[in-house]
């Protein structure tokens, strides 16, 4: 990992209390954020690294989370929605964020994400049979959580996500499929969980990061792949993508401070994709999220190969 | 959830209270809805009319996953008593339901995961003719969904799914048939990245997708060692030309480098998995290297701020450094030292414009 970056705070503010607001209201009668299992997983973690984690019930979050639990093990994003590996990542971070991972049936969910797995190594979302990257990286997170990463063949998942990465350095959806910042996060983060980052030679991973690096545009912010717009979300993937390869310094930070402040919504809180757009919750948390990449003051520290507060990975892990 | 480019409507913008009323009822009758097909999928209903309750949902609602699941129960259910013709029909209505839903939400995942569900379906439950009319169909789909957004990530990922259940299913008829020709559409898929980047040079998802089909076309052309060097200066020349129509494109940038990396590169594990083009010999590296800093640096002349070309110029440069030190019974053309002193130049050049990246142009020289 790249050392700690101290960085000095521009008369740009980041509107804290607005933002725990924002996610707070979201929790409402009428808006009911415990009613999916991702849309908490993100308000939370953004609560978690604003540094209000109580802004949301505890009790009642892990009673919802609960619901959520399927009789195959698998969790739904609400009790009335099918198990999917989604929301059963979403669902275990959460647990382990307000640390209540005995709150469910542990040896089900286990053996559901293990059922998931296919003989090429890859992760299907759900019984139906949907494959790709995406589903490795939240195989292998709700194992490595659960300490069972041993239920299922690792080997494979780290060879099957190798398989996707392409001349770029990039890595896909599926092998063949074109480079992502969000895949390249979760193949990354893979290799990551599975202390497998040395099977990259280092001049794939500098020619992954100097894609990486391309990503940002004159305005500061970060695009997903060549010739896109600009979105803040990918303050997240590219910028954890770079962290877990040690090569933040390889874009301007404080360009990219300026962009992600510019999308906030400085009067009600929350962040959108781009300036003037509507806010939501995920683009607020992964802002955030990036702007503690970056070393933004008065936040916590981020785990980028998580996506959850350093606090908590080494609670669950121990130090690095 | 998560909204793209939608404006945020200004705290002023007060809603009028018959607005108000009609969102209200909206919320209303979409959640009476959402009652209405839950209770028929907890008693397990499958019917036809259930079919039709689900897609009213699911016009309103794409991202509703649960209800595409029991949208596949009740499909499952409905097929299992019937005829083959009965089937077709049932699969064919299923996939026109979607068209308008794609053609409104081309990005949502759900949609398309049920799609090559229906697919695969038909795969399973038709004859392998049957099945493959139906999706050789799909093609014009893609064709017309590519033909309105060349980039759709979804729209390249779903082609190349389709081409390879074609190819199998053409491979299952000719296994059948001695001598029905070949399954494999790589021919046909390289001309239609061909087709693409003609019309727009700068696609990247085009240019990728020709990579991945380069090995596979020169292998089931049985090219020999000639005709791929050939092949190769034809892509080479494609770049030199297109790089200066646009320096400035990513993407073509991104396509030379790999060809290059993938070819010239003095030890064969170049790092990044690059298929095979052809293998060449330390003086046909050198020859191509060489004529390759010569254009480029006349592009230079023309665009001397260019960020691209400079980091491309000290890609090449180092590759002619590397292949000539490895190789010293090799005569160049160019002087290892005088490409020394040019990466030096290019990288002073490159901390100078690229600003934005500078950590990564202060490692690099630290590294020369």
């Amino acid at each position: 990992m790249a050392a700690a970056v101290v960085f000095t705070n521009k008369p740009e503010e980041l509107f804290v209390d607005k933002h725990v607001k924002y996610i707070q209201t979201l929790d409402t009668a009428d808006k009911r954020l415990m009613s999916w299992a991702d849309g908490v997983y993100w308000g939370l973690t953004a609560l978690h690294l604003l540094g209000h984690p109580d802004a949301l019930p505890r009790d009642e979050t892990i009673k919802f989370v609960q619901s959520c639990q399927h009789e195959n093990g698998g969790f739904g994003a609400h009790p009335s929605h099918d198990a999917h590996l989604l929301y059963t990542l979403s669902a275990v971070q959460i647990l382990a964020m307000v640390d209540a991972l005995d709150a469910i049936n542990t040896d089900a969910c286990v053996s559901y994400v293990r059922g998931l797995q296919k003989p090429s190594g890859v992760f299907a979302g759900d019984e139906w049979g949907e494959e790709d990257t995406r589903f490795v990286y939240t195989a292998i997170q709700t194992l490595k959580i659960l300490g069972r990463l041993d239920a299922v063949d690792v080997g494979r998942a780290v060879e099957y996500v190798l398989g996707c990465q392409n001349y770029d350095g990039g890595f896909g959806l599926v092998p063949g499929a074109e480079s992502h910042s969000g895949q390249i996060f979760t193949c990354l983060g893979v290799l990551s969980m599975t202390d497998s980052m040395d099977r990259l030679t280092t001049a794939s991973k500098d020619q992954l990061a100097g894609w990486l690096a391309q990503r940002q545009l004159p305005n500061g912010g970060l695009n997903g792949r060549p010739e896109k717009l600009e979105d803040v979300c990918y303050s997240w993937w590219v910028m954890s993508s770079l962290a877990m390869l040690g090569k933040l310094h390889w874009i301007d930070r404080n360009k990219l401070v300026g962009f992600i402040l510019s999308c906030q919504d400085e009067v009600r809180g929350g962040l959108a994709d781009r300036k003037g757009d509507a806010v939501d919750v995920f683009h607020t948390v992964f802002g955030i999220a990036g702007l503690c990449l970056v070393g933004w003051g008065g936040l916590k520290e981020v785990d980028p190969v998580y996506c959850m507060p350093v606090e908590t990975t080494k609670r669950l892990f121990g130090a690095k | 959830m998560a909204s793209h480019g939608i404006t945020r409507r200004p705290v002023s913008a007060a809603q009028s209270a018959k607005a108000r009323e009609q969102e209200r009822l909206k919320v209303e009758q979409y959640n009476a809805l959402v009652a209405e097909v839950q209770t028929l999928r907890a008693s397990n209903t499958y019917t036809t009319a259930t079919l039709t309750t689900s897609s009213t949902l699911l016009s309103q609602n794409p991202e509703f996953n649960t209800i595409w699941n029991y949208r596949r129960r009740i499909l499952l259910h409905l097929l299992s008593p019937m005829s083959a013709d009965e089937k077709l029909k049932l699969l064919m209505s299923e996939l026109e339901f979607l068209i308008p839903l794609l053609q409104s939400y081309p990005k949502c995942y759900w949609i398309w995961n049920y799609r090559i569900f229906l697919l695969q379906t038909c795969s399973e439950q038709l004859d392998v003719a049957t099945a493959l009319r139906v999706w050789k169909g799909e093609m014009k789909l893609v064709d017309k969904m590519l033909g309105r957004d060349a980039r759709n990530f979804h729209g390249w990922g779903y082609r190349r799914g389709v081409v390879k259940e074609i190819e199998q299913l053409q491979g299952r008829i000719s296994g059948e048939k001695e001598g029905e020709g070949s399954a494999s559409l790589v021919e046909e898929e390289f001309a239609y990245t061909t087709a693409m980047y003609q019309k727009n040079l700068s696609n990247f998802s085009a240019w990728h997708n020709r990579s991945k089909l380069i090995p596979r076309l020169l292998d089931e052309r049985n090219a020999n060692v000639e005709e791929r060097r050939t092949f190769l200066d034809g892509e080479l020349g494609i770049m030199q030309e297109a790089l200066f129509t646009d320096p400035y494109d990513q993407s073509l940038q991104l396509y030379h480098h790999w060809l290059i990396s993938a070819t010239c590169s003095p030890t064969s594990s170049a790092g990044t998995p690059s298929g095979e083009i052809v293998r060449l010999t330390p003086e046909q590296q050198l020859d191509i290297l060489t004529r390759t800093l010569v254009w480029m640096k006349e592009l230079l002349d023309e665009e001397p701020e260019c960020r691209l070309l400079l980091e491309e110029l000290i890609f090449v440069g180092s590759l002619t450094r590397g292949v000539a030190e490895a190789n010293s019974g090799v005569t160049a053309e160019v002087s290892v030292d005088e490409v020394k002193g040019d990466m030096q130049a290019w990288l002073d050049k490159l901390i100078v414009v690229d600003p934005m990246r500078m950590g990564r142009w202060r490692e690099l020289a630290e590294r020369l």
